[in-house]
């Protein structure tokens, strides 16, 4: 492709300019604020485009930079270059209501689309990024904070490595890293939060445990207390035995009741009843004395009886206690509520019975409590789909680093051997054979060969790191798009001497591609025509 | 015959209800639990059938004395209930004890047992859950044995692990109504037949959907059947399918505004989905408005056109990183890798 005339209708400074290209090496000569950054835009613009930007970013855009001094409604150019033997025409309007292109073949007057991609299959499929990083070449600018030479070797590398100057592996992969940490940090919250819940969960549980070993304790000191007072019953029972074998021999009745000492006093006061009224018949004294003695003989006898009563159910649950501890006391033991000692007692017990039964089913609860709040522990364990969500990005990350470090090597492998045979040889070229290779080796470190010796591009001086920097980009230009695509060179030999710029220019006039060369000074049209 | 027939309510259930409602939640299971026995009051049911999972895990004695009170308060209703896989009855379980109200009739046994009563000419079969797990088909072979005019089968389960069950079996058995428990989601295995009445509320997060109980009559060996809506709330999954023009406030006040048409009361979880601006980061905690948000996923993918940057980016490393993913699914882990890479090499520019 050969660019053969400029015509700038209206763009930036410039209104109905036309440049013309007559030499296979143009050299525009400018001082500053000639125009050179306007035409450098324009042949871009012609070629790919001029896109507003959205937004903000609108304001600063090449558009609104390059937007007509006058009559901004009129936002237009025109081009022609050849291309494989045929020459074109193209033709835009930029401005944002009549927003144009057209692109003729001059020679059959054949009508092409720029929408469809004919010119893009013109330009090889070059875009505009890729135009700028490649086929316009500046100068070595370091970054600020940044001498040339890491300057030098980040483009070698990012080259090397990615295939353009732009694209930054090592700073993707730390972009990687950094997300994974976020991830991370994100997943670790995450889990903070599940702990918070377990925690809760567990808290609750130590309660329920606290509570379970307290009411243990509770039971046990309740059967023991029990067991005591029920040994007491029986122990009072025997001493009522035995009281009760000497009534009997003395009257020939069985006392009852461990505490029915009314029981017992009834069968004295019965006997003794028996006794005054006999003797009141002999003495036949008052008939009251009688009625009395006969009042206090039946009382007597109801008392007996009674005691008899609550002997039998004594006997009764003394036989249930034994049972005390494998059963449940069901249902309460019934006593005579006409003996008052013996009712207290049973009272007590029963009181105590109905404390053992409350204790063991709140036992019983907090088990049962305890069990399901383990159980919604498992359950929290199981479930948690964010942390899953999570893992699965951190999966996803690990993968793209793994790929990317995959693709870069097949880059290494493919485009990085080609790009350190090509430069060398131009490197070699353009010095004289004073350096005759360029080395890019592990770490990515740059050397070049001079004599033999390998000398790193950090001790070279800033003219030799201008022309290694130089072979690079000429090596990728030829390596990506052939011999079609015109250099533009802008002010890319200031730090030259006389003998370097010569054999520079000696190396681009031997290409068969067209060179474009925007300059402040004058050595190069001068070295050119002599 | 009139009967109201509901399932998993999950009594004693913590259901995350987001900051706003989790900690009121487990008390609305109850109250709508005591709703439902109160329209059987009011309606004179004759019949409350619960399918099990009555509660969410062994009850404690205070909560079966505080559902027997509940129940004993029906003048005129019969409750027929039976435990499901999470009451299971276990070895200590109350269930085994405890004394319930007249007019409740447990069904707490492992093989298929019936209740017949005569007033309303009416038999229900059930059997309960002994394990957490009954993996044995056992209702195929359930068959209603003509106890009395109208026969109903109370079942739990339906899938793998829970008594798996073969519509075709049951369409066999001769019963008149099938009430169904376990499946949260409320519908119909056999038109106005076998019927899943759905959790009475729903109690997890993925319950989402109506949530109430099944209302019906069966009148001459007729069955009509209608769904109650109950629940006071709903769980709610919703894609918002962003575009690029979109800012974190234009989706979070987008958010609010679906909450706020959809109901203060329910409980939602979103996920993003669509395009959005390349330089967008969304932040999920960012557009947590309200506390009925459960949770917000992003799906999104930053608004790369991969064609077009692979095309242009062909000879360098961008190129073939994108080539490497050639033909990875949508969704899965490769597309998320993609979207990662390519992000990390633009920015990284």
């Amino acid at each position: 492709m050969q660019i053969l005339e400029l015509h700038l209708k209206n763009f930036g400074k410039f209104s109905d300019h036309h440049i013309d290209f007559t030499d296979h090496i143009q050299v525009f000569y400018g001082e500053n604020e000639y125009g050179k950054s306007t035409i450098y835009a324009f042949i871009k613009a012609m070629l790919f485009g001029l896109e507003r930007s959205r937004g903000r970013a609108a304001g600063k855009d090449e558009f609104s930079r390059y937007e007509p001094w006058e009559n901004p409604n009129y936002y237009a150019g025109m081009m022609r270059f050849r291309c494989g033997r045929r020459t074109f025409r193209l033709e835009r309007t930029f401005d944002r209501y009549t927003k144009n292109s057209s692109l003729v073949c001059e020679d059959d007057g054949e009508e092409l689309s720029v929408e469809a991609g004919d010119l893009k299959m013109l330009l090889e499929g070059m875009t505009a990024s890729s135009f700028e990083n490649t086929a316009a070449i500046g100068q070595l600018t370091a970054k600020p904070g940044q001498g040339l030479a890491a300057e030098l070797k980040n483009f070698a590398a990012n080259y090397y490595e990615t295939g353009s100057s732009d694209v930054n592996l090592q700073g993707a992969l730390d972009y990687l890293k950094e997300r994974k940490k976020q991830v991370e940090r994100e997943q670790k919250s995450c889990r903070e939060e599940h702990r918070r819940k377990a925690e809760k969960l567990e808290v609750q549980k130590r309660y329920v445990e606290m509570d379970e070993e307290r009411l243990k304790t509770e039971l046990a000191e309740t059967k023991n207390e029990l067991e005591t007072m029920r040994q007491n019953v029986g122990k009072s029972q025997e001493r009522q035995d035995v009281n009760e074998k000497k009534a009997y021999t003395q009257q020939g009745i069985r006392g009852q009741g461990e505490k029915n000492v009314y029981a017992f006093c009834g069968i004295i006061l019965a006997v003794m009843s028996a006794g005054i009224l006999g003797y009141s018949r002999f003495m036949k004294e008052s008939v009251w004395i009688s009625i009395l003695s006969g009042t206090f003989l039946a009382v007597g006898i109801v008392l007996t009886a009674a005691g008899a009563f609550l002997k039998r159910a004594q006997k009764k649950q003394d036989q249930y206690s034994t049972d005390f501890l494998e059963k449940e006391f069901s249902g309460a033991v019934h006593f005579d509520e006409t003996d008052s000692l013996g009712s207290e007692l049973a009272h007590n017990i029963q009181k105590l019975e109905w404390e053992f039964t409350r204790i063991r089913e709140e036992l019983k609860e907090k088990q049962l409590l305890k069990s399901n709040l383990q159980e919604q522990l498992l359950e929290l364990e199981e479930s948690d789909e964010s942390v899953q969500k999570l893992r699965e990005k951190i999966r996803a990350l690990e993968l793209a680093e793994h790929r990317m470090k995959e693709a870069a090597e097949e880059m290494v492998h493919g485009f990085g051997k080609r790009l350190d045979a090509e430069s060398s040889r131009i490197l070699c070229e353009i010095t004289g054979g004073r350096y005759s290779r360029l080395l890019i080796g592990e770490g990515l470190d740059m050397t070049v060969l001079h004599d033999g010796r390998r000398i790193p591009v950090e001790r070279l001086s800033r003219g030799t790191l201008e022309q290694v920097y130089f072979s690079l980009r000429m090596a990728v230009l030829l390596i990506l798009y052939g011999e079609e695509i015109p250099i533009i060179l802008d002010d890319a030999f200031v730090f030259y001497d006389e003998k370097r710029l010569k054999s520079v220019l000696k190396w681009l006039s031997e290409q068969p591609r067209q060179v474009i060369i925007f300059s402040c000074q004058t050595r190069e049209k001068q070295l050119l025509e002599g | 015959m009139r009967f109201i027939h509901i399932a998993d309510v999950h009594l004693g259930a913590e259901p995350d209800a987001g900051s706003a409602y989790s900690e009121v939640r487990p008390r609305e299971l109850w109250e709508t639990f005591g709703k439902v026995v109160s329209i059987c009051e009011t309606e004179q049911i004759d019949l409350l059938l619960i399918a099990g999972d009555l509660f969410h895990r062994q009850p404690l004695l205070r909560e079966l004395k505080e559902v027997n009170y509940l129940l004993s308060s029906l003048s005129h209703t019969k409750v027929v209930l039976i435990a499901g896989n999470h009451d299971y009855i276990a070895a200590g379980s109350y269930y085994r004890t405890f004394q319930w109200g007249e007019n409740v009739y447990p069904l707490f046994e492992p093989e298929v047992t019936y209740v017949v009563f005569e007033e309303l000419d009416t038999a229900v079969y059930g059997f309960s859950y002994f394990s957490r797990e009954v993996r044995e088909p056992k209702y195929d072979s359930v068959k209603a044995q003509g106890a009395a005019g109208c026969e109903i089968l109370l079942a739990h389960g339906g899938d793998e692990k829970h008594v798996p069950i073969h519509r075709s079996a049951l369409e066999r058995s001769g019963f008149d109504y099938v009430a169904l428990g376990h499946i949260h989601r409320q519908h119909h295995l056999i038109s106005h037949y076998a019927v899943y009445a759905g959790a009475l509320e729903p109690t997890d997060k993925n319950d989402t959907g109506h949530h109430g109980f099944i209302q019906g009559e069966i009148q001459n060996g007729t069955v009509r059947t209608e769904f109650i809506l109950m629940a006071k709330r709903e769980y709610l999954h919703l894609v918002l399918k962003v575009n690029p023009e979109m800012t974190m406030g234009t989706i979070r006040t987008w958010i609010r505004q679906i909450i706020k048409e959809r109901g203060l009361e329910n409980l939602y979880q979103f996920t993003l989905k669509g395009f959005r601006d390349a330089d967008l980061a969304i932040e999920p905690e960012g557009l947590m408005v309200s506390g009925n948000i459960l949770g917000i996923t992003d799906g999104t993918r930053a608004a790369y056109d991969m064609n077009r940057l692979s095309e242009e980016n062909r000879d360098n490393l961008i190129g073939k990183y994108i080539g490497l993913f050639d033909g990875c699914e949508e969704g899965s882990v490769e597309e998320q890798a993609l979207y990662e890479g390519v992000r990390a090499l633009l920015e990284s520019r």
